[in-house]
């Protein structure tokens, strides 16, 4: 087997990261079940997301659902990597008390 | 050290002993531990504001950085006879708007120019509050009163300083609910002749009944992974724009903080907004 080859074959981790949150410490420690955690879009755009090799920033992609399954669409293969910004978010509390 | 990170020297930079730039930190940590306490209707009860490090700059350099619109206000320390200016961004301003008129999140991506006079007097307001706290940490440090000498929109138009004076800038980061931007504070380079030095300073904050509730406001950066999963590397070779590929699980995702697993997440994608609903959280913070 050819070097190049056996370099392809080599398997990798990709991650789908949708986005990136800064919380502080005491809303982390005080998620429960059914919290919710709002990030608002903008209008008219499919959600991005970043996928990432071994951490590494790779590509970014459109996500999308058919038929109760998710899909992304490649918008872009990265090669130079640059750090996306913090999104803003909103919690709102579940009613219901944890057991 | 990076070489973004390394800047020239210039000969006619103050020179700072290390106890007094520290002792200078110190105050304005605590200015912003104050900030995240006292300010909860301007800022909303979670949001955070980290103390983001000291520089020594020109006035000029600090305009040409921050060029945008802002609330700005110049000021002096009376008994230490110190200029000094802050500025909260155009961004946060607009927050600070949205949160007090009760409409946040409507201007995701839609900045605009310059303020209307109501922005313009609601800004102003929130600006008066976090010098309100400035003023008493300078007061209780042996500064002197603040008094605010000028408003205005840009910091060119502040007219406080000269292009080449230097100033210690201190920077500070707001995020939480509906919020985002910067506040600096930037004092004429004199102040560093007016503080004590960092010792007494620091044994007051390690012994602070405060520190808990500061540590649990101090913000953890965490991402929200929809999946992970292996491949050979022919198959990355292969992909181009417009590829696409079905995504594994249905509406599952993960709440990482650095590098574990926190949180499964049931992630749901509606118009205009992402809900992310806490399902169960993972027990010994698991390394991906």
């Amino acid at each position: 087997m050819k070097k190049t080859d056996f370099v392809l074959q080599l398997r990798v981790t990709v991650s789908a990261m949708l986005c990136r949150l800064k919380l502080p410490a005491s809303v982390l420690a005080g998620l429960r079940e059914n919290d919710v955690l709002e990030i608002a879009q903008p209008p008219d755009v499919a959600p991005m997301i970043e996928l990432r090799v071994n951490g590494k920033l790779f590509a970014r992609a459109a996500v999308f659902e058919r038929e109760g399954c998710r899909f992304v669409r490649i918008t872009e293969l990265v090669s130079d990597y640059t750090e996306g910004g913090d999104q803003k978010w909103h919690l709102a509390k579940s009613e219901t008390k944890p057991a | 050290m990076p070489a973004d990170k390394v800047e020239k020297y210039d000969l006619w930079r103050p020179v700072v002993r290390p106890e007094r730039r520290d002792a200078l930190d110190h105050l304005h940590q605590n200015v912003a531990v104050a900030w995240c306490q006292h300010l909860p209707d301007s800022l909303g009860s979670s949001a955070t504001i980290a103390f983001e490090g000291s520089s020594f700059e020109p006035f000029l350099r600090l305009c040409d950085a921050e060029n945008a619109v802002a609330e700005v206000a110049a000021f002096v320390l009376e008994r230490a006879q110190v200029s000094g200016l802050l500025l909260i961004s155009a961004d946060l301003v607009r927050d600070f708007i949205d949160i007090r008129l009760g409409a946040p999140g409507e201007r995701f991506g839609h900045e605009t120019q310059g303020f209307t006079a109501l922005e313009t007097a609601l800004a102003r307001e929130v600006a008066t509050s976090v010098l309100g706290h400035l003023n008493h940490a300078y007061g209780t440090t042996g500064l002197g009163e603040l008094k605010v000498t000028r408003h205005a929109n840009a910091l060119r138009d502040l007219g406080a300083f000269d292009p080449e004076d230097y100033l210690v800038v201190f920077r500070y980061a707001v995020s939480g609910a509906n919020i985002a931007g910067r506040i600096i504070v930037a004092l004429g380079t004199t102040v560093v002749n007016a503080v004590v030095d960092s010792a007494a300073a620091s044994k007051t904050v390690a012994h602070s009944p405060q520190l808990r509730s500061q540590i649990a406001m101090l913000p953890v950066e965490t991402e929200v992974l929809l999946g992970s999963w292996t491949v050979p590397l022919q198959e990355l070779l292969e992909l181009r724009p417009g590829d696409t590929f079905p995504l594994p699980g249905r509406d599952e995702g993960v709440l990482m903080t650095g590098g574990g697993r926190l949180q499964s997440l049931e992630v749901e994608f509606a118009p205009q907004l992402i809900r992310l609903r806490a399902q169960r959280r993972f027990e010994h913070h698991e390394k991906d």
